[in-house]
């Protein structure tokens, strides 16, 4: 082991291994003055006024890395008279790091320079890929159940049985639709894009900026397969789609969306996405939609595992959904990555404590429908995805299917039902947690509370 | 006027977006979603509706709004701000750009509900 902390332990194979000749490539951390002549916490960005500051930085830093390349020279060259041996630039030297050479003995010299911070093994670096996961025996148990996995646990068959969703608009706000898709069959009733201007642009055909808003689509009022799996909840229901997530899209774009399915008469409005920073205002927007127009916004939490929140989904008057997955022997765990906490004002009378999400649904390893995508091995329709937006949908598509068995039922009645049939681990104690919410949406189970 | 926050900015503002402005220059412009305090046509409070009410309801919207427009607009231009709406949505909102003293001064309108900065969304899949 390295005797020198400066020494990475990640040189210890090496240090162990190597012969005394034997050279590894290292990387270099030394001290550096810093540059005073700007904020660094300040405002940096103006590309010309970052571009001086790095180069005055490098130039600064250009001096410590010559005096302690010439005294590794010096170092190794007692160590081993017949080699040379010198710390290199890395790229303009805007940090101070270098490169060199070392070898067993010339590292702990290197190491012994008063400047070096610390030294560590150049290695290869690599791509995290996201991990494979093998699809193969739940599309088998999909295929022998005709419905996906999340159908099936919701119990949404029985629900056909009085109402397949006919007649209730659903308004989703998201990357845009491919209405053309087989499983979508007429189901897309009115299409509009918001551009990042906030202006309503007519598009036909519809379309899909990615695969996220026709997947949506899809869990909410997609039809079946061709190997005649259902994948949507209320495939009677329609949909008005607003793609909302087209290019560089902010808060104006959603909000003339939202204005938009307003208009256009919708009943639910599924929000599959999220902000960039905390907003709890937008529990306002929320109000308007459910006491002014009796619509339901439905939201997603956020995928920032537990502990975490985002908005729109956690202001106090948002019905945000998580996600839960697929176990074995019919069970469901909330997904690691479904956000949840609780938010506390404490110098609020009304919600002064928020805890999200407000129920969970299927949101992992979710089937559903997707623009055509030509891959090596053929042309793809269908995918599985995973995420909070696969939970909301799931939930839009049982509300679509309970605002049309009652029809008269407000709103307000709709989420409590929701909320108070759900199933939680603690089989009603202890609700709602910052995991499972008030629990498991359980439509059957909601439709006779109404 | 830097750092003064009066209750009404606090309520409007959320704390986040006060920061940012506060870290504003004073010429520099933000881009912001005001929610007026309006309310449109109650009738339909608490009712499913159907299409001819929803218009109905939106439409009172809408004429809320247009009463608020003058005061805001009259604050903008005090502030070097600009509407960027036509009229108000179907939620009572509008769109403006304000310097961080114009976002202060209209936080304190009785017609102001709620003021959001014009931030970036994004889907929610993993």
């Amino acid at each position: 082991m390295a005797e020198n902390p400066k020494i990475s332990p990640a040189f210890e194979p090496f240090l162990a291994d190597s012969r005394p000749n034997d050279k590894r490539d290292a990387i270099v951390i030394y001290k550096a003055p810093t540059n005073e002549s700007m904020n660094v916490r300040g405002r940096l960005r103006e590309l010309k006024a970052r571009l001086d500051y790095v180069k005055e930085q490098a130039s600064i830093q250009q001096p410590v890395q010559e005096t302690l390349s010439d005294n590794y020279r010096k170092a190794s060259k007692s160590i081993q008279p017949n080699k040379q041996f010198e710390v290199g630039k890395i790229g303009s030297s805007a940090l101070p790091v270098a490169s060199a050479e070392v070898t067993r003995k010339t590292l702990t010299a290197l190491a012994e320079q008063p400047d070096v911070v610390a030294v560590m093994p150049n290695q290869r670096i690599r791509l995290i890929q996201p991990k494979e996961v093998d699809y193969s025996a739940l599309i088998k148990q999909e295929v022998k159940d005709g419905l996906t996995w999340g159908l099936k646990m919701l119990d949404i068959p029985k629900m056909w049985s009085t109402t397949r969703g006919e007649d209730i608009n659903v308004a989703v706000l998201d990357t845009g639709v491919h209405g053309e898709h087989s499983a979508l069959n007429d189901r897309v009733k009115d299409f509009i894009i918001i551009d990042p201007l906030g202006r309503r642009i007519t598009a036909k055909p519809t379309f899909d900026a990615g695969q996220h808003g026709t997947h949506v689509c899809g869990t909410i009022a997609g039809g079946k397969t061709p190997e005649s799996v259902s994948i949507g909840v209320a495939p009677g229901a329609n949909l008005l789609v607003a793609g909302v997530l087209v290019g560089d899209a902010t808060l104006r774009t959603l909000m003339e969306g939202i204005s938009w399915a307003v208009e256009k008469g919708a009943d639910i409005i599924n929000m599959s996405l999220g902000f960039s920073y905390y907003e709890p205002l937008f529990a306002e927007v929320f109000d308007i939609l459910v006491e002014q127009y009796s619509i339901l916004p439905v939201v997603a939490i956020g995928n920032e595992n537990h502990g975490n929140s985002s908005s729109p989904g956690n202001a106090h008057s948002a019905f945000s959904v998580g996600a839960v997955e697929k176990m074995p022997y019919n069970k469901t765990k909330v997904a690691s990555f479904s956000s949840g906490a609780s938010l506390v004002f404490p110098d609020q009378d009304e919600n002064a404590l928020v805890t999200k999400p407000d129920v969970v649904a299927p949101g992992a390893q979710v089937y559903s429908c997707i623009p055509p995508e030509k891959r090596p091995d053929g042309t793809y329709e269908y995918t599985y995805m995973d995420g909070t937006s696969m939970a909301t949908p799931h939930v839009a598509g049982i509300a679509a299917l309970l605002m049309a068995a009652k029809p008269a039922a407000p709103v307000e009645d709709i989420i409590s039902a929701l909320k108070d049939t759900a199933k939680h681990p603690a089989n009603g104690q202890n609700r709602p947690d910052n995991r499972w919410g008030y629990g498991l949406v359980q439509p059957v189970e909601a439709l006779k509370a109404l | 006027m830097k750092n003064t926050e009066t209750k009404a900015r606090r309520s409007k503002i959320s704390h986040e977006f006060a920061l940012r402005i506060d870290n504003l220059e004073a010429d520099e412009a933000v881009r912001a979603i005001v929610l007026l305090n309006i309310r449109g046509n109650n009738e339909f409070k608490g009712k499913r509706q159907d299409r001819a009410q929803r218009q109905l309801a939106v439409e009172g919207m809408h004429k809320a709004g247009m009463d608020a427009l003058g005061e805001i607009e009259g604050i903008l231009k005090e502030f070097h701000g600009k509407l960027l709406s036509e009229h108000p949505d179907a939620l009572g909102s509008i769109h403006v750009e304000a310097t961080a003293d114009g976002i202060r001064a209209l936080a304190e309108s009785d017609w102001v509900k709620t003021i959001f900065e014009d931030q970036k969304i994004h889907p929610r899949f993993c």
